[in-house]
């Protein structure tokens, strides 16, 4: 089923471990370089960067390459030009499985770019061809194709387009079936994700689905964040408001409303809850990364200052949480710590975050008439922070 | 870290008995950690509270309120300067560690708030007159000062934004393209100042081993700055073209051998990608000279770009390998 050859894979993944335990100072050097020989890895898997600028130069000759074909035999196919891109996409993707056969690149950019290529050139050659145009149509197709190469490529970015275009077949059949359909939507749709996030949970992982451990992690992930949208009160209500025409003026509410807001601010903090109980990051950080889902929502229907002294106060509040609970966490405490465990990409980490410094906080220049050498970055006290 | 895996190894004779021991000690006391949770709050809190307060003096000008604001925003700076001041560790030429992420970003909240309290006076004061120059400078001197004194990467970005912003340039990744003006010739002109400014502190800090660290910081904001400044100067400068394209190409060249040296990837792809833009352009623009735009001239380009393309990979497959094996010896 896999692309990729199992047995590389598997060492690959020792390879990984091997790497950790030598961090952690358990195994030595020549053991680690032992242990690298007995088992190799002949995949061609390069240094981030590099997978980056292959994966663009990819792009530009799969699309470039797109171009000619069509220069050359526009004439030929005239109205059935469908027909080109799919054909094309067929093509990128038996590039893709020689790319994986012959020159064994694994994760390399190339075969990410192609893979990426071929699924999407494929699906809108198909979406464009396709004679019966409802959205569920779409939703089933691409279900079908990225489930597809999710399971051959093991492809994350996959796994999460095929959740969600399963979720979207959901959707549009709930949508069709009536008044009763649509009212209950917003709660099968909650049921479906969590059902998808305990099959995840539950699922063989470990042993025989092991190559696919990553999807599973961002299964959960996607079926997280899904399962909370799909009973946000914004989320609920604006949609409600697009797909079934209720016309609702601001100010007024969708029927059920205390049900929606219930959920809105109750899950995250459940998330959050859970994972600490539970020590799973990926429960944690989702519960946190949605407190942003708490308070964009309730900022949307309910004015309560103004903005600057919101944010001034979330700040002052934030700092202090993560000030209390650094100071308290010093030496760990019930398994818990605020220390970095792993120190090893430490100079990397550090410059990435300058990085981040240097782009979110605006600096402000002096913001006085006649200053206007250039295009300087405005005053207004590095007011371009959002949430 | 599965302890079976190590074991089976060791029964493989891979790995000594020890070590199996050690991995089942650690991996039996495997701490939660919740570093960069921590982290990402305190810094949202940091951004939150210095914009906040930033948009906040501005909006209560002429009230009462806002001498009291101007004070409070004062109060947090002076807090965490002197809070950083006491925990930070003596100072020292090479890098420093910070004791934990506390101070680190108080320390980003202390320089914010001042920029914000200097800006702030000056608009409302004029304490410096009409010396708009010295008013930016001496935030500048500040931020600087703080990056070496404390030895934090973040504020030395923070420095090296401001000193562009001082000498008209925005260079904040995102915006670099989006917001400056590179039609105008004073703005290519600094920036590419601007560049090797920066790429030569970069050198001259690891040259003379002072925070031999903050390197990559100087250099990788001047390499950015360097080579769109060159590029645009060859869109727009006709006359000059020949010129500029022979300034990229050096400077690619430069960053090439120091890649080389250094082992590093991330320059080799962004010396690779500026050069092809440099390179296609040049090529474009020679076809477009040597014939009339017909249907022949678009086949040549989409058959130089296919080819180019696959060209730069072999090339970028075979640094890859020449940067992996030079980092072994």
């Amino acid at each position: 089923m896999l692309a990729y050859k199992q047995e590389w894979l598997d060492n690959k993944v020792l390879h990984e471990e091997a790497e950790e335990a030598y961090k952690q100072q358990c195994i030595s050097k020549e053991e680690k370089e032992r242990i690298f020989q007995a088992y190799p890895v002949p995949f061609y898997t390069p240094n981030i960067y590099i997978r980056i600028g292959l994966f663009l130069l990819t792009v530009i000759i799969v699309l470039f390459s797109l171009g000619l074909l069509g220069l050359m035999f526009i004439q030929l196919v005239k109205e059935s030009w469908q027909g080109l891109i799919i054909f094309f996409g067929l093509l990128t993707y038996g590039a893709l499985e020689f790319m994986i056969r012959e020159t064994k690149h694994h994760r390399s950019g190339v075969d990410d770019a192609l893979l990426w290529g071929s699924i999407s050139l494929f699906l809108s050659g198909c979406i464009m061809a396709l004679p019966y145009n409802t959205p569920f149509t779409y939703c089933l197709l691409v279900f079908v194709v990225t489930a597809y190469a999710a399971l051959r490529f093991a492809d994350t970015l996959m796994s999460i387009a095929a959740v969600i275009a399963l979720l979207g077949c959901l959707f549009y059949a709930c949508i069709n079936m009536g008044t009763a359909g649509r009212i209950a939507a917003p709660l099968l749709l909650m049921i479906a994700s969590y059902g998808i996030y305990a099959w995840a949970r539950k699922w063989d992982w470990k042993t025989k689905w092991r190559h696919y451990q990553l999807c599973g992690s961002i299964i959960e992930i996607t079926t997280l964040l899904t399962g909370y949208l799909s009973v946000n009160y914004l989320v609920v209500r604006e949609a409600s408001n697009e797909f079934f025409d209720l016309n609702l003026e601001p100010g007024q509410s969708i029927p059920a409303a205390w049900l929606f807001w219930i959920f809105t601010i109750l899950i995250p903090l459940a998330y959050i809850a859970a994972g600490i109980r539970k020590k799973n990051v990926i429960l944690l950080r989702t519960g946190l990364v949605l407190i942003a889902g708490i308070v964009i929502t309730i900022k949307q229907y309910h004015h309560m200052a103004p903005i600057e002294l919101e944010m001034t106060l979330g700040g002052l509040v934030m700092i202090g949480i993560a000030y209390i609970l650094i100071r308290y966490l010093k030496t760990p405490k019930h398994n818990f710590t605020s220390q970095e465990i792993d120190n090893t990409h430490l100079l990397e980490k550090i410059q990435g975050e300058s990085l981040v410094v240097s782009e979110t906080f605006t600096v402000p220049t002096t913001p006085a008439p006649g200053f206007n050498f250039g295009g300087g970055t405005g005053g207004g006290g590095g007011a371009q922070g959002g949430w | 870290m599965h302890p079976h895996t190590f074991e089976r190894l060791h029964a493989e004779g891979l790995i000594s008995e020890s070590s199996v021991e050690k991995v089942k000690a650690v991996s039996a006391n495997k701490l939660f950690s919740l570093h960069w949770e921590l982290k990402t709050v305190l810094y949202l809190g940091v951004l939150l509270l210095s914009t906040g307060l930033g948009i906040l003096v501005y909006k209560n000008i002429d009230t009462i309120g806002h001498q009291v604001i101007l004070l409070f925003i004062a109060a947090v700076s002076a807090g965490c300067f002197y809070y950083c001041n006491k925990r930070k560790q003596p100072f020292s030429f090479s890098k420093v560690p910070a004791p934990d992420a506390l101070p680190d970003y108080l320390l980003l909240l202390g320089c914010l708030t001042f920029v914000s309290f200097i800006a702030y006076i000056q608009f409302q004061y004029a304490i410096f007159g009409d010396h708009l120059r010295l008013a930016g400078f001496i935030p500048l001197v500040v931020l600087f000062f703080c990056a070496y004194y404390f030895d934090h990467l973040g504020v030395l970005s923070l420095a090296i934004t401001n000193l562009a912003a001082w000498m008209g340039i925005v260079v904040t990744p995102l915006r670099i393209l989006r917001e400056n003006d590179f039609n105008s010739e004073t703005l290519i002109y600094t920036g590419i100042v601007l560049g090797v400014l920066l790429i030569a502190a970069g050198e001259l800090s690891r040259y003379r081993n002072i925070k031999a660290h903050f390197r990559f910081t100087y250099v990788n904001i001047g390499a950015h700055v360097l080579f769109i400044s060159l590029l645009a100067g060859m869109f727009h400068f006709e006359h000059l073209f020949y010129l500029f394209i022979m300034a990229v190409m050096g400077t690619a060249l430069y960053f090439y051998k120091q890649a080389l040296k250094d082992h590093s990837f991330y320059f080799m792809l962004i010396l690779t990608l500026y050069s092809y833009i440099a390179l296609s352009y040049l090529v474009i623009r020679l076809l477009m000279l040597a014939q009339d735009i017909d249907l022949g001239a678009v086949y040549l380009i989409l058959f130089y770009f296919i080819g180019s393309g696959v060209g730069l990979i072999l090339f970028l497959i075979n640094l890859n390998k020449k940067i992996k094996q030079n980092a072994g010896i």
